[in-house]
């Protein structure tokens, strides 16, 4: 048989041997060229809109502002809570107590006690708890932490005990006495636990009266001669609670030195007016006692001029501030708050303020009792302390204000950037404006390129209602800008690792119209950025 | 006769008009099908009796196919210069992806496959074991502009785009036996193919969007997704072989499928035939791994960082880019849901063809083939000519439209020497050789021992 097939399919039987054969080298990725990347990317960066509070609290500087009810913002120049501060164990030092027992044997005693028990002949003793504080009573006393330690060096052994029994004193509402025993020959020590103990002397303040009696037991011991000798030291080393009267004393505590650190003292540079400034200080008292606190140093000193001024001279019966007493029955602490402004000050505020300082001194004196005698009270919880204020509320104007702050820089491959277009999209709502400039610089500050050349970027401020100090509603200032960045000057700034913002700020007409910052205003930030990269990627 | 012309024209017009304006992008097994030569083709319509008394196909060598289809070739992205290098053609990519966004991969291993006749040839009963491996991925052409010219580019820039790949991937083992049978005094064929199916591994995506918008003012970004991947033993998958045995072999993700399909000669010239395949599921529920969208469907919006995470940024280790990417693609959060279970169904496919038969030696075939995958239709038409010699020598040529493609041109080879059967077979033959200009290629061999009636 002739087999016929036709022509198309033989070439089949063609094709098919040489599937395997013909695509051998043809996979040569190695000969691939590096593909040349090109993308552009459109992003949103920044889209924020900041107010004055909102600021300040993300830059962690909230604790140098104080922002009240109606939004108004102070420069808290120095704020510090305990200022000074009077504890209870300040007050009152009881120093310990010592006293002797001594009980010798008698031959009549001997013969009793061979053949009965024997009561030992009651002994009282007498303390005096003003001792070493002249001039102090005390009608009520809770010892939170005390001991009465004795010593006791016996000549013989017997079952007995010695009875003590405080005179007008409890634990636990029962009558506070307790007993040491049985007798050992030679010396022996023993603790008594004082903590809780009450005394009541109102009847008769200050003396605390101690019974020493004792028992020894039918025994053929002790003997005529024998001794029985204790030393007894009564220690108070804690105050739980106090009623009395302290008397009239004086504390001095040392002069204390802060720093100013606020905004880096940005103001020393420029000019600054502030509208009312004030300094305050606030005493809080939960101590029972009536004071009087003199402010005898409040010194403004300016390191780098050299200059220094002492208001406190100026501040006359202001400087003297009284304090009254909580109530012994509802005893909630007093707080006084006495304000130092331009008006009860003959304008020392301003005068102090005006030194610029990054240091202000002062010293406060505290006299107790200063009217003489009334009742004392305090508990160990109680305390006397003073929060010292300078607040600069912001009203007022300023031009030159130099704030400079520096940020890390990481941008990886900046090299494959082909081209940068940045816009700044600026509103802004504060009654100031700020003249920008953001350097690029290498790790040790040495600057490579600034984002505006020579150029600054200006801010605008929000245009101010004179009548009120305060923008008009609804009114910004705004600035909306392209930076381009092309790529040399992108080369410029491959090696920065830092960006140097620094900004002029002045208040409303160039640092002439006194304007008010209040929390509320804002600064709306939008940034985007536009990049092409050009980045070669091998296969 | 006369008939059967007007059929086989209509056929030919219902191709014109219907089927070549869907998406002809699939791996269809054109030629195979109407390869009557090669018994495996059983498995594209159960009703296609095998010629054989008997055949056994050669445990793995039975039958391996394979076969790939890409929305580009070789050439189209990879251009030869002047210098003898290679330039990356990212437009020419895009725009392949642009008009088809698929690639797709298909592996089919004959693990066995053992075929008889049965009364008499009456009746003809198979069974086989095949391991198979279907994949579909899409990728958008948008996906693809965003990643190599920005989100600047023309067709981002404003305008909102789906941006989501999708993925479709299984890898199951399947079991079958199939009956076929002859009816209406041999006019009639009919089969039937039963098949366990015993899943390996699975990746689905059930919902696919996550749609990107950029202002163009003032570059706010907007996304909104709305994702669900279903998996099953995709995590941990470096560990897949430290399983135990009987995990491996039997996974415990049943499925069940079914093909129909039938023939019927119209006049002793034309027979028309017809077939459903994989009608069935799968059941994962063997290391199940769901990632889907923690907001599905609500829109999140990218304007920008703070100024104080901004400042941050610029002292990230990583880099300002990084702090930005991060920014940008933290708006897009997924969970990761482990457990649960899911179904799949397999790709379906449809089989429509018409046999002319010219002598003995020398038939025309023709077939459509549509695969149905995930609410997507792929077409194919095939036209195939075959000539056969008794049965030790079987050659077919065919011209193929699939992959969007217009010049396919297909062929297969069968040699019989004794008992010993040997096939290879391709939708594109040209695309096997000069496989550079091609953007699909399959191929399909085996070996079996084949015993035919002695009459």
């Amino acid at each position: 048989m002739k087999i016929k097939v036709p022509a198309i399919l033989l070439t089949l039987l063609i094709s098919f041997s040489s599937i395997f054969t013909g695509c051998k080298k043809d996979f040569d990725t190695d000969k691939i060229k590096a593909y040349n990347w090109t993308p552009e990317f459109a992003v949103p960066l920044v889209n924020d809109s900041i107010t004055f509070e909102k600021a300040l609290i993300e830059t962690g500087t909230e604790k140098n502002f104080f922002i009240d009810e109606s939004g108004d913002v102070s420069l808290l120049l120095y704020y510090k809570n305990n200022a000074f501060r009077i504890s209870p164990n300040d007050l009152l030092k009881i120093p310990p107590s010592s006293f002797q027992y001594q009980h010798s044997i008698t031959s009549v005693e001997h013969q009793v006690i061979s053949s009965q028990d024997y009561q030992v002949p009651p002994v009282l003793y007498t303390f005096n708890l003003s001792q070493g504080n002249p001039g102090v009573r005390v009608n009520n006393l809770l010892i939170k932490k005390g001991i009465l330690v004795i010593h006791s060096t016996n000549t013989f052994d017997n079952d007995g005990y010695l009875n003590f029994s405080f005179s007008n004193a409890t634990k636990n509402g029962i009558p506070f006495g307790t007993r040491i025993g049985p007798f050992q020959k030679g010396q022996v020590s023993d603790t008594i636990d004082l903590s809780g103990v009450i005394f009541n002397l109102s009847s008769n303040p200050n003396l605390v009266g101690l019974t020493i009696s004792g028992l020894l037991k039918k025994s053929s011991k002790p003997v005529a001669g024998d001794q029985i000798l204790s030393n007894f030291t009564l220690s108070i080393l804690e105050i739980g609670w106090f009623e009395g009267y302290l008397g009239q004393l004086t504390f001095s505590p040392p002069e204390e030195s802060v720093k100013i650190t606020v905004f880096n003292n940005a103001y020393n540079v420029g000019d600054i007016y502030f509208v009312d400034p004030k300094a305050d200080i606030t005493l809080h008292n939960s101590i029972g006692i009536p004071a009087q606190v003199t402010l005898q140093k409040l010194e403004a000193r300016n390191t780098s001029s050299g200059n220094s001024l002492d208001i406190a001279a100026r501040l006359g019966t202001n400087a003297i501030i009284s304090i009254p007493s909580p109530s012994i029955t509802n005893k909630t602490p007093t707080v006084t708050t006495r304000e130092y402004s331009n008006s009860n000050t003959g304008n020392s505020i301003n005068d102090l303020f005006n030194q610029k300082p990054d240091y202000v001194d002062y010293k406060i004196k505290t006299d107790i009792n200063p009217a003489g005698q009334s009742l004392n009270f305090f508990a160990d919880t109680s305390s006397f302390y003073a929060d010292l204020s300078v607040k600069l509320p912001l009203f007022g104007r300023f031009s030159n204000i130099t704030v400079k702050d520096t940020f890390s820089f990481t941008i990886n491959d900046l090299k494959e950037i082909d081209s940068l277009a940045l816009r700044t999209y600026i509103r802004n709502g504060l009654p100031l404006d700020v003249r920008l400039q953001v350097y690029f610089t290498d790790n040790n500050f040495h600057i490579l390129d600034s984002l505006t050349g020579s150029d600054k970027i200006l801010i605008k401020e929000a245009p101010v209602d004179p009548s009120t100090y305060l923008p008009y509603p609804g009114q910004y200032g705004v600035k909306d800008t392209t930076f381009l960045l092309g790529k040399s000057r992108i080369e410029k700034i491959t090696g920065a690792k830092k960006i140097l913002v620094k900004g002029v700020l002045n208040s409303s007409g160039n640092g002439v119209t006194n304007v008010k910052i209040k929390s509320n205003q804002s600064l709306k930030l939008v940034f985007t950025g536009r990049v092409k990269i050009n980045s070669s990627i091998k296969p | 006769m006369k008939n059967g012309n007007k059929l086989t024209g209509w056929i030919i017009i219902f191709f014109m008009f219907f089927a070549l304006p869907l998406q002809l992008n699939a791996q269809h097994d054109l030629t195979l099908y109407n390869f009557s030569p090669v018994p495996q083709r059983i498995y594209e319509n159960p009703a296609f009796i095998p010629e054989q008394k008997v055949y056994v196909g050669l445990p793995l060598l039975s039958g391996i196919r394979s076969s790939f289809a890409n929305p580009f070739s070789y050439h189209r992205v990879l251009s030869r210069t002047e210098d003898d290098s290679l330039n990356f053609e990212a437009d020419a990519m895009i725009k392949s992806f642009l008009k088809n966004p698929r690639i797709r991969l298909n592996e089919t291993i004959d693990i066995l496959s053992v075929g008889t006749q049965i009364a008499q040839g009456k009746f003809f009963l198979n069974f086989g074991v095949r391991q198979r491996f279907t994949a579909e991925t899409y990728i958008p052409a948008e996906l693809l502009d965003l990643v190599i010219y920005g989100n600047t580019a023309p067709q981002l820039f404003g305008k909102v785009v789906n941006i989501s790949p999708s993925v479709n991937a299984t890898l199951f083992d399947e079991y079958s036996v199939s009956f076929s049978g002859r009816a209406m005094e041999n006019k009639l064929t009919f089969g039937v193919n039963v098949k366990y199916l015993s899943g390996r591994i699975n990746v689905s995506s059930k919902k696919t969007k996550m749609e990107l918008y950029t202002d163009s003012k003032d570059y706010k970004m907007f996304l909104r997704s709305d994702l669900e991947i279903n998996s099953s033993g995709m995590d941990q998958i470096d560990k897949y072989f430290s399983q135990p045995v009987t995990n491996l072999v039997f996974p415990k993700n049943h499925g069940f499928g079914i093909d129909l399909g039938a023939t019927y000669l119209i006049n002793e010239k034309i027979r028309v035939n017809a077939a459903v395949l994989d009608l069935g599921f799968i059941k994962w529920k063997t290391n199940t791994l769901k990632w889907i969208s923690h907001n599905p469907g609500s829109e999140v919006q990218y304007s920008g960082m703070n100024l104080h995470d901004f400042v941050k940024a610029f002292d990230d280790p990583g880099g300002f880019g990084k702090e930005v990417l991060d920014s940008v693609s933290n708006l897009v959060k997924i969970d990761s849901v482990y457990g649960g279970k899911y179904i799949t169904y397999l790709p379906t496919r449809f089989n429509i063809g018409g046999v002319y038969t010219l002598d003995p030696h020398n038939c025309l075939s023709i077939v459509y083939d549509g695969i149905s995958c995930a609410h997507h239709l792929s077409s194919a038409f095939g036209l195939s000519y075959t000539y056969t010699l008794k049965n030790f020598l079987g050659l077919t040529a065919s011209y193929n439209i699939f992959n969007r493609q217009y010049w396919n041109f297909g062929g297969g080879i069968n040699l019989k020497a004794g008992p010993i059967q040997l096939f290879i077979i391709s939708d594109n033959v040209p695309g096997l050789i000069i496989w550079k200009s091609t953007n699909n290629a399959s191929i399909y061999f085996g070996i079996n021992i084949s015993i035919y009636q002695k009459s």
